[in-house]
Order: C-alpha cells, then sequence, then structure tokens
C-alpha cells in the first residue's frame, strides 16, 4: 500500500498544515485567551464568572437563545406546511416551493432587514395598511421580533429541503405496510411518516438554530446590540482585543454550535431512513379538491411573498427616491444605481476576487481531501476530512477574532503590514469558512465515481497523478462546479469574518459595503442598490453553475449508469 | 371493523371477479375473472408489465380504484380502504420499518388491533419463534441479513392472522441459495397454517416449485389457470407456452384426410394427429417440448405414431444434464434436448440427424 502514497501524502500533509495554522491554531487561541487570567496569564474560570455575572451578558445570552429557538419554531411553521403539501397532494405549487429552496443562497439575511424594516416595521407599509383599516399596528419588527421575523424568513428553507428529502424518501411500501396491517390517518402519521421524516426535521432544524444563533449582521444592522454575536463583536473593536469577554462569548458560540451539530448528528446518526426503493419511492400522492387546490395556493403564495419581501422591498428602496411613513416610496430614480457605480465599484470587484479566490482555493482542497480520505489508504486521513468540516462549528465572529489575535503581530515580508490586516486574510477566512461546502459537494462528486474506472486507466497503463487528471477530476466536474458555485456564492455576502478582518476602506468586499451604507439613512438606497447588485451576483452565479451541471449530466450518462450499476 | 378473527376465518377463499383498472389512460388489468381456493397456495406468473403485481396490491388495496368485484370469502372488499381488509401482504422490499425494533414491527398490527399487550407479547413470541428469529426481537431490521428480514416481514404479516396472505415477489431480493430455502420455508409455513396465500413472481420455477395452482398474466389478461403441470404440458397458447420453459412452435394449419385429422405446416411436413379440437381448415400452430424430440443419425422405419424429420445440427449448447442441439429442418429451427451421460456419443455441427417425434406430444394451439 505504500506504493504510489508519496504524491497524495505530500498534498495532505499541506492541506493539514494549513488548516493547522488557519483554523485549529486561531480558535486554539481564542478558547485558550478565554480561559487565561488577563492580569496574570494564568489559567482560571474567572472570564466565565464575570461573564454570567454581568447582567449585559446575561441579557444578551437569554436574548440569543431565544431568538435561535423563536426563530426554528417560526421557520418550523412556515416550512411544515410547504413540506406537507408537496409531498402528499399532486398540484403545480410544487415547484414554486422547490426554488425556494435556493433563497438564502441569493442574498444574506442582514441586507434585507433594512428592507423588512420598511415593510413591516412600526412605520412600515403593511402596518400603515393595517392601521388605516383596522386601527392598530402590529409590532413585527420590535426589538428582538425584526431579528426573528428576518431570520426565520431567510432560514426556513433549510427546514422545508431537509423535511421534503425525508418525506420522499419514504418508500412508499412503508406507509402500504402499515395501513395493509390496519394503521390509518393520524395513527399511521404518528407512528411511521413522522417518526421516519423526524431525522430530516431535526437536521434542518439545528442548522437554522445554528446559523442564528451565530449570527451577527443582521442583529447589528436592526441595532439589537443585546445578543451574543453583536456583543462579542463590539467588545473587540471598542474595548480592544485584549478584552477577554469577547473570547468568552465566542467559546459560548461555539460550544453551542457544536451542541447543535451534535444534535443533528445523533438525529441521524444509524438512521439511514432512505428507504426509497429504485424507480418508486415517495409517500402516496393524492389529487386536491378545487377548494382545497386554493386553499394550498393561498398559503404557499402567502409564504411566497413572506419570503420574496425582503427581495420586494430592496428593490423598491434601491429605486425609491425617499421612503419614509408610506406604504411605497415617493417616487423612482435610477440616482442610486448611478451613486454606487461611481463611487463604489471597489467593493465590487474587491468581492469577484476574493470570492474568486477563496472558492477556487476550497475546490482544489475539496477535491484532494475527498481523494486522500476515499481512494487512499493514508493514515490520519480521517482527521483532514473531520477537521476540514468542523469549521462548519466555527462562526465567523470567532474564526475573526482568532485571526486578528494569532496574526497581529505576524508581519508578512514584502507588503510590510500585519497578516491579519491585509487583505489576503480576508481570502483565507472565507476559503476556511465554505471550505465544508466545497467538500461536500466533492465527495458527493467522488463517490458517484466508480473506483472500477480508475481501475481501468490504471489498467490501461496511467500513473495515479495520470488517472486522477484524465478520470477522476473531469468525471467530478460537475460537482466541483457546484462546489465552487455555493463557496463563491456564500462567501460574496458573507459578512461576520470579515466585518472583523476590514482594515481598510478599500479592502471591504460587497458585504461590508453594504453594511457601511445600512449605517445611514441617507445610504439606504445606494445600499440597496449595492445589495442588488450581490443578489445579482449570486443569481446568476446560480443559474450559470445549474445550466453547467445539467449539461454535464446529459453527457455523462452513461458513466452514471456505470457507477450506479457497480 | 372486521378485525376478530375465528378460526373458521382462517382458509377463506378469494374470487375476483370483471376486475379492470387503469392508471390514467393505461389499462392495466382487463376484465380479470379468479377463483382461488381456501388454503390454496395461488401464483400470479408474469413477465414485469403484466399487471400480476397490480393485481395483488387491488387484493390489498392499493393502487387506483377498480371497476370490478374483490370477495373475500363472502365479502366484498373492493370498496374498503386497506386497512379494513385483513389481507397481510408481504411488501417486495419488505418494507421493515427502520425506526422500530424487530418485535416493534411484529406488534404493530396487533397494537392497532387494541389487542391486551400481555396477549400480545405472547403472540409476537409465537410468531418470531415460528420464523426462527426469537433471538433478534430487539435488534433494528438493518442489523439483520436479507433472509432474516424477509422472515420479520412474514412474521409481522401471519401475526395478525389475516383470512389471505399476499407475498409480492419476495425472494427477488435474496440470493439464489437463499431463495431456494426461503421459499421451501414459505410452502412449509403456508401448509402449517392453511392460509390461502397469493404470490406474485415473474420466475417460472419459483411458480411451478410452490403453486397449488398457477395465473399466467400478460398484458393486463389472464392467458391460462392451472397446476404446474397442466400449464406447461397443455398450455391455451403460444404465450404461455414460450413462457413456462422451451418451445418449439411451427405454424401451419389443420386438414382432414382419410377421417384424421392431419397438421401440415407451412413448409409441408405433415403430421397426423388424433383428437385435435381444431376445426379444419383454421390456422393454427403445433407445439412440442425439446424433450419430446428424438435424435439419431439414422433414417429407421416409423413406428406408430412416430413422425421422422430429417436436418442437420446447427448449433449445440451443454446444459450440463442436457445437450440443447439446434437443428434446422426444411425452413425450421428446431430446439433439441438430449440427456447427457457421460461417454455417449455427441453430435458436431453441420452432423446430417433425423429427428423423432411423437405426435400424441404434439399440441395444436389456436392462431
Amino acid at each position: 500500500m505504500q506504493r504510489g502514497q508519496w504524491g497524495p501524502g505530500a498534498v495532505a500533509l499541506s492541506i493539514g498544515l494549513f488548516l493547522f495554522v488557519f483554523l485549529l491554531v486561531p480558535v486554539a487561541q481564542v478558547i485558550y485567551v478565554a480561559f487565561q487570567d488577563p492580569n496574570t496569564g494564568a489559567l482560571t474560570l474567572i472570564n466565565f464568572i464575570d461573564f454570567f455575572n454581568t447582567s449585559l451578558f446575561q441579557e444578551s445570552f437569554v436574548n440569543s437563545l431565544y431568538v435561535a429557538v423563536m426563530s426554528v419554531v417560526l421557520a418550523s411553521a412556515f416550512a411544515m406546511p410547504l413540506a406537507y403539501f408537496t409531498t402528499r397532494f399532486n398540484f403545480g405549487g410544487a415547484i414554486l416551493i422547490q426554488t425556494l429552496g435556493i433563497v438564502p443562497l441569493i442574498m444574506p439575511p442582514f441586507v434585507g432587514a433594512v428592507a423588512m424594516l420598511l415593510l413591516f416595521g412600526e412605520n412600515g407599509s403593511v402596518n400603515l395598511i393595517i392601521d388605516e383599516w383596522f386601527g392598530f399596528t402590529i409590532p413585527f419588527m420590535e426589538g428582538l421580533n425584526g431579528v426573528i421575523l428576518v431570520e426565520s424568513v431567510h432560514y426556513f428553507p433549510f427546514i422545508l429541503i431537509n423535511l421534503s428529502a425525508a418525506l420522499n424518501n419514504i418508500d412508499r411500501a412503508m406507509e402500504e405496510s402499515a395501513q395493509n396491517l390496519g394503521a390509518s390517518g393520524m395513527r399511521l402519521f404518528r407512528r411511521i411518516v413522522f417518526p421516519l421524516a423526524m431525522p430530516g426535521y431535526v437536521a434542518g432544524a439545528s442548522l437554522v438554530f445554528l446559523k442564528v444563533f451565530d449570527d451577527l449582521a443582521t442583529p447589528l444592522l436592526l441595532n439589537i446590540n443585546t445578543m451574543l454575536a453583536p456583543q462579542a463583536y463590539l467588545r473587540i473593536t471598542s474595548i480592544g482585543i485584549g478584552d477577554p469577554m469577547g473570547y468568552v462569548i465566542s467559546v459560548i458560540l461555539v460550544a453551542f454550535s457544536l451542541l447543535s451539530l451534535w444534535v443533528s448528528f445523533l438525529a441521524l446518526r444509524g438512521k439511514d431512513y432512505a428507504t426509497a426503493q429504485k424507480g418508486g419511492g415517495g409517500l402516496m400522492k393524492r389529487d386536491l379538491k378545487a377548494w382545497e387546490k386554493i386553499g394550498c395556493y393561498a398559503v404557499v403564495i402567502l409564504i411566497l411573498l413572506l419570503v420574496l419581501s425582503p427581495h420586494i422591498g430592496l428593490a423598491l428602496l434601491s429605486f425609491g427616491t425617499v421612503w419614509s411613513f408610506s406604504v411605497l416610496p415617493d417616487a423612482f430614480t435610477f440616482a442610486h444605481y448611478e451613486s454606487v457605480f461611481s463611487t463604489a465599484t471597489q467593493y465590487i470587484s474587491n468581492t469577484l476576487l476574493y470570492a474568486g479566490l477563496a472558492a477556487t482555493i476550497d475546490v482544489v482542497f475539496a477535491t484532494a481531501i475527498a481523494y486522500v480520505v476515499w481512494r487512499t489508504k493514508l493514515v490520519g486521513r480521517q482527521w483532514l476530512d473531520f477537521i476540514a468540516m468542523g469549521a462548519v462549528a466555527i462562526p465567523g465572529v470567532v474564526l475573526g477574532i482568532g485571526y486578528l489575535r494569532t496574526f497581529v503581530e505576524f508581519n508578512v515580508p514584502i507588503v510590510d503590514k500585519p497578516l491579519a490586516s491585509w487583505w489576503v486574510i480576508i481570502v483565507i477566512a472565507l476559503a476556511i469558512r465554505r471550505l465544508p461546502y466545497a467538500l461536500r459537494a466533492c465527495v458527493a462528486a467522488l463517490q458517484q465515481v466508480s473506483v472500477a474506472l480508475e481501475e481501468a486507466a490504471e489498467n490501461l497503463g496511467a500513473t495515479k497523478r495520470r488517472t486522477v487528471l484524465r478520470i477522476v477530476v473531469p468525471l467530478m466536474s460537475g460537482g466541483i462546479v457546484a462546489g465552487f458555485v455555493t463557496s463563491f456564492a456564500t462567501a460574496a455576502v458573507e459578512l461576520s469574518a470579515t466585518i472583523m478582518l476590514v482594515s481598510a476602506q478599500s479592502d471591504a468586499p460587497l458585504a461590508y459595503g453594504i453594511y457601511e451604507f445600512m449605517q445611514a439613512a441617507a445610504g439606504r438606497g445606494p445600499g440597496a442598490a449595492l445589495g442588488i447588485v450581490a443578489v445579482l451576483i449570486v443569481g446568476i452565479a446560480t443559474y450559470v453553475s445549474h445550466r453547467i451541471i445539467e449539461r454535464k449530466e446529459i453527457e455523462r450518462t452513461p458513466e452514471v449508469a456505470l457507477s450506479t450499476g457497480a | 371493523m372486521a378485525m376478530d378473527q375465528t378460526p373458521a376465518d382462517v382458509g377463506v377463499g378469494v374470487s375476483i371477479r370483471n376486475l379492470s383498472l387503469s392508471f390514467g389512460e393505461n389499462e392495466v388489468l382487463k376484465g380479470v375473472n379468479l377463483e382461488i381456493e381456501p388454503g390454496e397456495l395461488f401464483t400470479f406468473l408474469g413477465p414485469s408489465g403484466s399487471g400480476k403485481s397490480t393485481l395483488l396490491r387491488a387484493i390489498a388495496g392499493f393502487g387506483p380504484e377498480p371497476k370490478g368485484h374483490i370477495l373475500i370469502g363472502n365479502d366484498e372488499v373492493a370498496n374498503l380502504p386497506p386497512w379494513q381488509r385483513s389481507v397481510g401482504m408481504v411488501f417486495q422490499s419488505y418494507a421493515l420499518w427502520p425506526h422500530m425494533t424487530v418485535r416493534k414491527n411484529v406488534a404493530f398490527g396487533l397494537e392497532e388491533r387494541k389487542v391486551p399487550a400481555a396477549e400480545i407479547r405472547r403472540r409476537v413470541d409465537s410468531a418470531l419463534e415460528l420464523v426462527g428469529l426469537s433471538d433478534f426481537t430487539e435488534r433494528r431490521p438493518s442489523q439483520l441479513s436479507g433472509g432474516q428480514q424477509q422472515r420479520v416481514a412474514l412474521a409481522r404479516t401471519i401475526v395478525v392472522e389475516p383470512r389471505v396472505l399476499l407475498l409480492d415477489e419476495p425472494l427477488s431480493n435474496l440470493d439464489a441459495n437463499l431463495r431456494v430455502q426461503m421459499r421451501r420455508e414459505i410452502v412449509e409455513l403456508q401448509r402449517k397454517l392453511q392460509l390461502t396465500t397469493i404470490f406474485v413472481t415473474h420466475d417460472q420455477e419459483e411458480a411451478n416449485t410452490i403453486s397449488d395452482r398457477i395465473a399466467v398474466l400478460n398484458d393486463g389478461i389472464i392467458q391460462q389457470v392451472g397446476s404446474p403441470m397442466e400449464l406447461y404440458d397443455e398450455p391455451a397458447n403460444r404465450f404461455v407456452a414460450h413462457f413456462l420453459g422451451t418451445a418449439n412452435l411451427i405454424a401451419g394449419a389443420v386438414r382432414q384426410a382419410n377421417g384424421k385429422s392431419l397438421f401440415e405446416a407451412t413448409d409441408g411436413t405433415v403430421l397426423s394427429l388424433d383428437g385435435a379440437k381444431i376445426a379444419s381448415g383454421e390456422k393454427c400452430t403445433a407445439m412440442f417440448r425439446p424433450q419430446s424430440l428424438r435424435i439419431s443419425t439414422e433414417r429407421g422405419q416409423p413406428e406408430e405414431g412416430w413422425v421422422e424429420i430429417p436436418g442437420a445440427i446447427e448449433h449445440r449448447e451443454f446444459l450440463g444434464g442436457l445437450i440443447r442441439y439446434s437443428v434446422s429442418a426444411g425452413s425450421h429451427t428446431l430446439l433439441v434436448d438430449d440427456t447427457h451421460q457421460k461417454g455417449r456419443p455427441t453430435y458436431e455441427v453441420g452432423d446430417s440427424v433425423v429427428l423423432g417425434l411423437e405426435t400424441s406430444h404434439v399440441r395444436i394451439l389456436g392462431g
């Protein structure tokens, strides 16, 4: 087994080294500082005791938990009817609902937050209408409500996708055998369908919890500072990187991330409930009666409107002149786009550069890691996979703080400034944070490639390296493109790590620019215009990749058949 | 609900009367009529797409609503939902619920019938003992082998004492050796329980070995019903002849000569037939099995009731106990099975041979 292992070994080692320096060390540093006495440097729990004795932090902790839990609840309320409709009934809304799945990819929640404020705020369009008709207002966006609404509207597709997939993976025979043995109606649902779909739901819900709990930008934009992530950010940026509270909060954020990943792992462990047989599968679907169809469409359209409201609001804001105390903007103009393209183009070019570089690093590493883990017998190869995937559990704020702390004294030779304030560190942070996405796509692609195809190449005289280049990578290309685009699109709108690491206006990417604009009322128009640009970039990238993957699928149909037949 | 079982319920008959069923425009069952006797092991045999599984599922109450009648015992069930029919079905994929242990899976149907806990325990234990899985009660389905899963599926179904047992290609997910063993176990279990059982398969060997009677289906129509041997020896049409074993089929017509019925093949070969029920002048097909032909090199004096057909060996397959020759005779290619014994002479490709056929083995099929 030693033969032909040198190349993969060297590759694995260098990737491992990269992950060690840019993931393990900074995170370890953050954890270490959290347990360190700020004056003496000795190990202590004093920082945590201080944290839990400070009423501001107690409140922040409770608020963060409350917002995360309520967002899961509200997101479930959106997702469950939609998942149920698409899997149980035959109706055209299914495609509509499916497209909702890509919404979170297209716009980060904080971009839509301001638009939501204008639509659902105290003096927003919806409340103005309700007030006029019924004489009262609903505090949709009041305090924590605003964060919950924005986050749940944004993240509910995670639950929708996972739950729908789980429901679709239930073999019809599972349901039929229960009916055959005498179960029907609610009992059938409670005893068979629900337990089988549960792991998928829990996986989606814990992902929503994790995302909301760690989110920094949305509460910041809505001016809610009494939550954990904003507190960490504010402590570090206002008091300085020596303040231990930022680190304590970081440890808590990581702990809760790990907890929710663990819950999701428990839910899915040993429960490969994908029971669908080849060709068949999915629960029994029935046709809807006319009035039922109307009801279903009404619910779907209502939820769809709600989900698209950030986009609609943002578009209105970007074209509107003045929008205040009115249902719609007073007049429409292109002025915001003009000002964005005359003053803010560096945000766009920075974003394309950073996200492009980060996504390239991601797919190269992900392909290599996937190959090393699944096709070689290198000792410790699982650790590579494990550590790379572990980046999921590290909130952006934590990584940002870790980088600041670790690399502030490391001077980069030629540019002559600390690594922590060089723009390359932003690229590295983005690459580390999005590596799990690319890795998942690449591993899935590699598993589709039958080992026999590689053996055939080797049998005909190709070396390992040639086989990888000529057979494996081309066959994986669909997954690699998917991984690139997912990494690119999500990196293009990342803010929580970037906001900590941007040291000069000229180095700032789009997300940061939007955040800057949105701070002031006068900047909202241009900010929204910039937001629309971001949505377009991500949307186009997603569409293009979709087309490429589709074409690849068609080209490769014989290989696909072969690999599934093996 | 007709859930309470008395021993008298066990072994009821099933009548299917004029049953038709469509998936949208596509008519899958076209007026099926069948009488299945109490306690019988009955098989639906047919190629994929023949409607055999659809028919079975219709009896269980799955799939689109059929037109016509399904009677179990004396009860019309065609309009009942699946959970009120009390027919036990074993699914092709076993459909064991992965979130429940073996015990829970088997107990499910009894729990749905509100059977007292102590009795559930007793009956589950005895059902699992019956299928030899008493030591696996706390396992999850994923921890069992294919054969064990199959047994759990059987136990889960028979524990509720259904009036009829339906088995949908239950052996197709097992490997060859296990398949033979499981089919014996199923037959033994069926004999022991005296349970009316309907078995669906596309495998004629499987059908022949286990069935009391078989219904051969093709294209949504029952082609023939009978015991395995009847179907093999006296197929009703070309489809059944082909589907159950290898057959030589020769197109021709029947005519009368000297008070005898004669079959004249299109190439002029004439066979005299006794008691063929085909009217003269009608187009028909002569069918005979490869083992009905005797192969030799010399043309002798044909015995009474035999005809001789000269030909040449075209191809030869060694099948172990048999050698199957393809012999070109006139415009036909006939398959001949010759038993193989060590040292016995064989024929080479190109050899001229004479085939002897006993005319009583020839069956005349319409069309």
